[in-house]
């Protein structure tokens, strides 16, 4: 008997020492070690740290601005760039991730913007993520089937049910353009190496159009292979091209 | 056949009406034929003549030329060398190969010609001169060609035309070819990558089908198409068609440039006398009016000296030509860490190939950032050919202060004045200003320091950007917005499906139910009816009584057992007249009551409740 109790007060505690163990390696305790590292100067750990939260399939704008400032330490423009512009697609509205990134652009050699020009159906892009939207939609269905649901059961507030209604509709409307935006998803990176060539089609073979510098921003559009398909906004115009993936860091 | 395919190529024969002429000719040149066939068979067995010596003019005037033309079949084995004749100067050569594929047989011809002007009237006796063929000599007819002063040969000319206008136009025309190719060169010594216009001419008096290109080009030179254009020309009196297409050749390397023969593939539609033998015939004589040969002309070859640009003790990049230059920048004022474009622009007259890329060098505190530079060639048959080259930096100051660009030099050989020409081109004044990025190694900002002050480089700003997030990880979007999106949709959707179920179970076999309705409602027009001869007070009491039946039925329900306040809520939401229900329920409730009290209820009282009853029933069955 008093075996079988020593039996589980061991179990019990290896339990509790496993459990342990895993709560010093989750994603919370690792970027916590991140930034400490930083705070040390030893930016490079803190890059690799950032990474491996990202492989594991963390996906936080907090982790992704965090990552911009280690690669910046390292004047690693392109790269910071790149992991700003994916804070920015994951927290549009941050100030801090968007002084960073108007700073880091500032080094950049090519002429290139950093948004698309607002086309005037899709201006509201940049007021919030996808995942937010979608969040609106579902208020605002929610709140049109409140509505209807009250006009229902309260004969007297049976108006309630066409405003009901018209929120319907304008959930529908938000939805589908919600949709759309899920759909045209833009997906922004920037030149890592020191200079490449943008080809017109994939392979070296090919003509070479133009040249982009470290920290060109650009639209990733697909991959082929070693090589990728991009855009380049500029202030009255877009080009499209390709150069080898190698050369591009895109967060996806 | 083939030899009367040669001479009929250069005389498009008209189609001949059949009149009396027509057929007098026929029978005159059958009788030719007859005469001369013994002839012609007696010439076939001797050795015929490898080559043809002809003059293209046996009068002209001084200041003009005639051509004698040797044309050779067979190779020439030593070089043709015209005897010298006292007043007459030969001034130029040329050659024309012929060759002609007819029925799978190839054969081919050079013509050499050699223009002779003479120094002044009289009469020249050119003598017989030796021609070499497949190492056979021979000589040549002696040529008699009469010179007459320039102002009695125009008058005399037209005479000369009157005496017998048709054999001398019939002359000319059989002694000038059909199509023949003539190249020009615009320099014939140009120097290395100096851009020179060739012109080759197609003349042709004949209607070509087709003609392709079909010699072989130069290899060490790079030309350059213009395209082609469509004139007529007149060569030794005969009209042509000529079409020229210009070219311009840079040359790429130094020595002797040996131009390959200019050949051309044409299909020469050849006019047909025949009589139509066949119907293929009939029709192809029809429609086309002639038929088609193949021929392959080629025009002379040509050597030329590609010459080299002289040694100059400076950098020389090999350009050649005549250039300009200018440079700008897009803004002289910017702050520290911004970026000025630099714009550097060449362009003028020769090739811009050899330039390369431009190198510039900045002063400390500067990067800069090339651009792929943008060169564009503009070639013109009347310009040559120009080019423009753009070359683009981006230059990020790192310090504050004004930096001179300095200039920006290229060296060049000019072919015409054949002198070493510098271009000079001053790249203009930056001035920058300390900005928010303007860092010094102790993080403070460089604010109007003098580039003397900041002189070591800079490194990166780091405190310029702002500091880390130090909150938790929080991962983007949030989980719980997945779940706030789902609980958003959900609860309320199952709120009203409740609502809408609840409703249903109510109005179960009631309004949804229209069978019942109908039912309900000529149950209470029958009651109307029955109780229209009974005692009002009766009557009203069995009408209010059918009336809550019918309610009943509407709302699905008990109507019996619908209290006041759920029947003013029922006529609420179905937006009947809030009077009439009012008024409706007042008499209901006096009528209930006057079964227990003494007064009772008044006819009067009871025939307009029932009017009440029937209109509220009335207005219920339309709006329910």
């Amino acid at each position: 008997m008093v075996k079988k109790l020593f039996q589980y007060i061991g179990f019990f505690f290896l339990l509790c020492l496993s459990l342990g163990g895993h709560a010093t390696t989750t994603p919370e305790s690792r970027f916590e070690e991140a930034r400490q590292v930083y705070d040390k100067g030893d930016f490079a750990q803190a890059i690799s740290l950032y990474q491996g939260l990202i492989q594991e399939g963390i996906h936080s704008g907090y982790l992704y601005y965090n990552l911009g400032n280690s690669y910046y330490r390292t004047q690693a423009w392109g790269e910071a760039k790149a992991a700003y512009l994916a804070a920015r697609s994951e927290l549009p509205r941050n100030g801090d991730i968007q002084a960073n990134l108007t700073l880091v652009h500032q080094k950049s050699a090519d002429h290139l913007q950093l948004s698309r020009p607002p086309s005037p159906f899709f201006f509201w892009r940049s007021w919030g993520t996808a995942s937010e939207f979608s969040l609106l939609t579902a208020l605002l269905a929610g709140l049109a089937l409140l509505l209807c649901s009250l006009g229902l059961c309260i004969p007297r507030l049976h108006t309630l049910r066409t405003l009901g209604r018209f929120v319907l509709v304008g959930a529908a409307l938000v939805g589908a353009a919600t949709g759309k935006l899920m759909q045209s998803k833009e997906i922004w990176g920037t030149v890592t190496s020191q200079e490449t060539a943008v080809h017109s089609a994939p392979g070296a073979h090919n003509l070479s159009l133009f040249t982009l510098h470290e920290g060109a921003p650009l639209i990733w559009l697909q991959t082929e292979g070693d090589w990728s398909q991009i855009l380049l906004v500029e202030e009255k115009d877009v080009r499209r091209g390709w150069v080898t993936t190698n050369a591009i860091r895109v967060y996806r | 056949m083939q030899r009367l395919l040669h001479t009929k190529s250069y005389h498009p024969i008209r189609e001949e009406s059949p009149t009396a002429v027509g057929h007098l000719s026929r029978i005159l040149a059958v009788l030719c034929w007859l005469l001369l066939l013994p002839s012609i068979l007696l010439q076939g067995a001797s050795t015929p003549s490898p080559f043809t010596v002809s003059l293209s003019h046996e009068s002209i005037s001084v200041g003009e030329a005639t051509e004698i033309s040797v044309a050779v079949e067979g190779k020439l084995t030593r070089d043709i060398e015209l005897p010298h004749v006292p007043g007459l100067h030969q001034t130029g050569t040329s050659t024309a190969s012929n060759i002609s594929i007819i029925n799978g047989q190839i054969s081919r011809q050079v013509t050499y010609r050699y223009t002779l002007e003479p120094e002044k009237a009289g009469t020249f006796s050119i003598p017989s001169f030796s021609v070499e063929v497949d190492g056979k000599t021979y000589a040549t007819q002696p040529f008699t060609l009469r010179v007459q002063e320039a102002s009695t040969a125009a008058s005399a000319s037209p005479d000369r035309i009157e005496e017998n206008p048709a054999e001398t136009a019939a002359a000319a025309e059989a002694q000038a070819p059909a199509i023949f190719i003539r190249r020009e060169f615009s320099s014939t010594k140009p120097y290395e990558t100096e851009p020179f216009l060739v012109t080759t001419k197609i003349y042709h008096r004949v209607e070509l089908a087709k003609a392709e290109v079909a010699g072989e080009k130069p290899t060490t030179v790079r030309i350059i198409p213009l395209g082609e254009d469509r004139g007529q020309e007149a060569v030794n009196g005969t009209t042509y068609q000529v079409i020229r297409l210009r070219e311009i050749w840079v040359p790429q390397k130094t020595g002797t440039l040996e131009v390959p023969p200019f050949q051309l593939q044409v299909g020469l539609i050849v006019q047909s006398k025949r009589s139509p033998r066949s119907m293929d015939d009939l029709f192809s004589g029809f429609f086309n009016q002639g038929r088609m040969v193949n021929k392959l002309v080629a025009a002379e070859a040509a050597t030329l000296a590609v010459r080299s640009i002289p040694k100059d003790p400076r950098d020389h990049l090999g350009l050649v030509g005549s250039f300009m230059g200018s440079a700008s920048l897009s803004a002289h004022q910017v702050k520290v860490g911004e970026t000025a474009t630099l714009s550097l622009q060449i362009q003028g007259k020769g090739t811009l190939d050899r330039l390369g890329k431009v190198t510039l060098s900045y002063p400390p505190g500067i990067r800069a950032y090339e651009d792929k530079p943008d060169i564009k060639e503009d070639p013109s048959p009347d310009k040559g050919l120009m080019s423009r080259a753009i070359f683009k930096f981006a230059l990020v100051p790192s310090q504050a202060g004004t930096f001179s660009l300095g200039i920006y030099r290229l060296l060049f050989f000019d072919p015409i004045t054949e002198k070493f020409s510098e271009l000079q081109v001053p790249l203009g004044t930056l001035t920058v200003e300390g900005g928010p990025n303007a860092a010094v190694p102790g993080g403070r900002v460089g604010g109007d320091k003098t580039p003397a002050q900041l002189a070591t480089p800079l490194s990166p700003a780091a405190d310029d950007i702002l500091d880390l997030y130090r909150g938790s990880l929080r991962e983007t979007p949030a989980p719980w917005e997945q779940y706030a999106i789902w609980l958003s949709l959900s609860l309320p959707l199952a709120l009203y499906l409740l609502c809408r179920l609840n409703l249903y179970m109510r109005t179960r076999g009631g309004a949804h139910n229209q069978r019942s309705r109908s039912q309900a409602w000529k149950q209470f027009q029958e009651s109307i009816a029955t109780t229209a001869a009974a005692d009002p007070v009766q009557g009203a009491h069995v009408l209010y009584s059918e009336l809550r039946t019918y309610l009943g039925v509407l709302a699905g329900c008990n109507g019996a057992a619908l209290t006041r306040q759920e029947l003013d809520t029922l006529f609420a939401s179905h937006g009947i007249h809030p009077d009439l229900c009012e008024r409706v329920q007042q008499m209901a409730t006096r009528l209930e009551a006057s079964a227990f009290s003494a007064q009772g209820f008044a006819p009067a009282e009871a025939i307009d409740m029932r009017t009440q009853l029937i209109a509220l029933a009335t207005e219920v069955n339309q709006k329910w």
